[in-house]
């Protein structure tokens, strides 16, 4: 029993110090207060993102002021409608370009899951071809949902450790 | 009928573009201080056009078609009868629903001499478009309005009866039910 | 050695003050675009989202920095740099306000006071072409190439009406030397108008403010970063901090476009009709800090007069923008120059 506690009082003082964690903690405040979207709209789930983004329910209270078509300035994808086979290396392409760190939203029924479209021309989900961080059920999905779910995405960055994604020590910590 | 095209002759003043600047900027100053005062009002809901979420939600309509409930009745038995006619008409075929026959004990749980042992459905594939709460024989399913939905995965979005019967519990006891539906009177007189 | 310490004190503080000003311009650009817009703007980070240009400078910070494997790495990486430094660089000559006497040494409120003050302006607006050239070459991506030729287009085309407008001003108060003209905008001519640069030139102040809007690659000009047309122009494949100076330097453009309309039209650190260095006394610490203060003043109206427009009027079409600038502006400030010497020359005739 003892022995348990004496370890675990190395663990604390093993891990990640006062300095790293602190410097997380506001690099995370920063970026959770300014997630710059990149407005992947196809279909009809795009007229909702628009009306999320306009002055009916602002997404720009949250930082996302600036929707920049640009991949390497964005942060969060917003992947609202059908993706065609067609249209499936090009969203590779978009993904794959954009900086990390980068998180997904899948936006409506079709982007989730194939929707109604179970043909051979549609992509049934786009998690078959990038990962994705908030699903959003709808068809389509009401402006709030969508801003529901970037507060989930806010939520998931503060929780984010940047600095020690990959190290086993802080597993033993968590 | 086509319609003739007017070329627009531009007045001298038209053309010199900086009075139509100076009006068009006189209409934003006015949305500017507008706006600007009403931003310091109490409460989330401050300018009038916004609807500030996650404080300020608005007002749904009764008839939305947001997340499915099932139904119980007046004494709190279970409607679904698990005929699966909701499962053949969805055109996104995302209810599964199997049936199973009511035991002795337990009638009072029951409307129906069947009863549904497993309901699910698929929400990232559901459209709402309310074929199900049409279709259904006994009424037992109904679109309520639950519309923030968003998860993390997708085993999440998985409706299982459980959620369907709270979203019930939750809709009744915030006054957010449907009304029953009337049926529309019949004209007395059919021959005119 | 007294006087090194004075102008780096000098320096460092027009740095950090301009640095300053273009950090609280992003956030009266996004919140005056919302107020204009019916929406509330950004509000979660801090009282009416005061710190949301912090929270952005932190994002910028630490988000993966990307250069493209066949872009040109030299010319990549000097892209924003070049972009950046021209804009900074001509607050040396800019007079912030009246001097300031300490114990027998005069202190202007100018970082050096030179006699040619009008050729360093107009030599660094010319290099600030530069830097959107080099960055939409050095990207290698066709919406990037196409973004910085339009801008050099759009760019040079419209320096000409710029310098020819400056050129009006600099003839009526016969000077290079920018504290000159400041200090000559003191008191009325014609009995009741005061002697400011825009009574004296209306039509030049209104070709200098179109043509700074276009210099600034500002709305209704902004065609070279548009979104909807060519992608994000010129800085496309800039991510991380490069974006952020480009980003940066648009405000700093704008700051010194600015302060170059107070100074030349709008009688730098005077007010209307009072003539306060009689009632505060000529070289006072008082009289410094109150010139600075209106000085400060009249730069703010112009920077939200920038934010206004540029949420008022819709962008111009790349022909129409070309047309204005050769056609319509340069005709016009050939005719104001022309029209300031005449009556130049007629007073001189009269005056005697």
């Amino acid at each position: 029993m003892e022995n348990e506690n004496n370890n675990k009082k190395i663990e604390a003082y093993t891990g990640p110090g006062w300095v790293l964690t602190t410097l997380e903690m506001f690099m995370n405040w920063g970026r959770q207060r300014s997630p710059w979207p990149l407005p992947y709209g196809t279909a009809c789930c795009g007229i909702e993102m628009m009306a999320a983004l306009a002055a009916g329910y602002d997404m720009a209270r949250f930082g996302a002021e600036r929707p920049s078509f640009s991949p390497r300035q964005a942060d969060v994808l917003i992947e609202a409608g059908t993706i065609t086979k067609k249209m499936e290396p090009i969203l590779k392409r978009i993904y794959e370009q954009m900086a990390e760190p980068k998180w997904v939203i899948s936006m409506g029924a079709c982007a989730c899951s194939g929707g109604v479209f179970r043909t051979y021309s549609t992509v049934q989900g786009i998690d078959t071809i990038i990962p994705v961080d908030v699903y959003i059920p709808g068809c389509p999905p009401r402006p709030e949902a969508l801003l529901q779910a970037l507060i989930m995405i806010l939520n998931k960055i503060g929780k984010d450790h940047p600095y020690y994604r990959f190290k086993s020590e802080l597993e033993g910590n968590l | 009928m086509a319609k003739p095209v007017v070329e627009k002759k531009y007045s001298f003043l038209d053309s010199i573009y900086l009075f139509e600047i100076l009006k068009g900027m006189v209409l934003t100053m006015r949305h500017f201080m507008f706006n600007f005062f009403a931003s310091f009002r109490p409460g989330p809901h401050t300018i009038p056009t916004t609807w500030q979420y996650p404080e300020d939600r608005r007002e749904i309509s009764p008839i939305f078609r947001g997340e499915h409930m099932l139904m119980l009745d007046e004494q709190g038995r279970e409607l679904c009868v698990g005929c699966g006619m909701c499962a053949k008409i969805c055109p996104a075929k995302c209810i599964t629903v199997e049936m199973a026959k009511v035991k002795e004990g337990e009638e009072s749980k029951y409307a129906g001499k069947t009863h549904c042992k497993n309901f699910n459905i698929d929400l990232l594939r559901c459209i709402f478009c309310g074929f199900c709460e049409e279709t259904c024989p006994k009424s037992a399913i109904e679109l309520g309005q639950g519309y923030e939905l968003s998860r993390f995965t997708k085993e999440e979005c998985q409706l299982g009866k459980e959620r369907l019967l709270k979203n019930y519990h939750w809709a009744k006891k915030n006054n957010k039910l449907k009304p029953k539906k009337v049926e529309a009177e019949q004209p007395k007189d059919k021959k005119e | 050695m007294i006087d090194l310490i004075i102008a780096l004190i000098k320096v460092v503080g027009i740095w950090s003050f301009t640095l300053g000003v273009a950090a609280v311009m992003t956030w009266v650009e996004r919140r005056g675009a919302a107020l204009i817009q019916d929406r509330p703007g950004p509000n979660r980070a801090g009282l009416f989202g005061i710190l949301q240009p912090v929270c952005d400078g932190i994002k910028l910070f630490t988000k993966e920095n990307i250069v493209p494997e066949k872009a040109d790495k030299v010319l990549f990486n000097l892209g924003p740099i070049m972009f950046a430094i021209p804009a900074f660089s001509a607050f040396a000559v800019i007079p912030f306000g009246d001097r300031i006497i300490i114990g027998g040494k005069e202190i202007l409120l100018q970082i050096s006071n030179i006699d040619i003050g009008f050729l360093y302006i107009v030599a660094l607006g010319s290099l600030a072409v530069y830097g959107v050239i080099i960055g939409g070459w050095g990207s290698n991506n066709k919406y990037s190439i196409l973004g910085g030729l339009r801008s050099t287009a759009q760019l040079i085309s419209y320096e000409v009406p710029w310098g020819l407008a400056l050129l009006g001003v600099v003839l009526v108060y016969g000077t290079f030397n920018l504290r000159e003209i400041a200090l000559a905008q003191q008191g009325t001519f014609l009995g009741i108008l005061p002697n400011w640069g825009v009574f004296h030139q209306p039509l030049g102040f209104i070709l200098f403010m179109v043509a700074a809007y276009a210099e600034a690659n500002r709305v209704p000009f902004d065609l070279p970063e548009a979104e909807s047309e060519i992608v994000s122009g010129y800085h496309t494949e800039y991510g991380s901090m490069k974006l952020g100076v480009y980003l940066f330097g648009e405000y700093v453009n704008i700051t010194t476009l600015s302060a170059l309309t107070v100074t030349f039209y709008f009688g730098s650190w005077h007010l209307p009709y009072i003539n306060m260095a009689s009632f505060l006394g000529d070289g006072t610490i008082i009289y410094g800090i109150a010139s600075f203060l209106i000085f400060c003043l009249k730069v703010s109206f112009f920077l939200w007069l920038f934010v206004w427009v540029r949420w008022t009027v819709p962008r111009f079409r790349y022909d129409q923008v070309m047309k204005l600038g050769w056609k319509s502006l340069i005709p016009l400030a050939l005719f104001n120059l022309f029209i300031t010497t005449l009556f130049i020359q007629i007073k001189y005739y009269i005056g005697g």
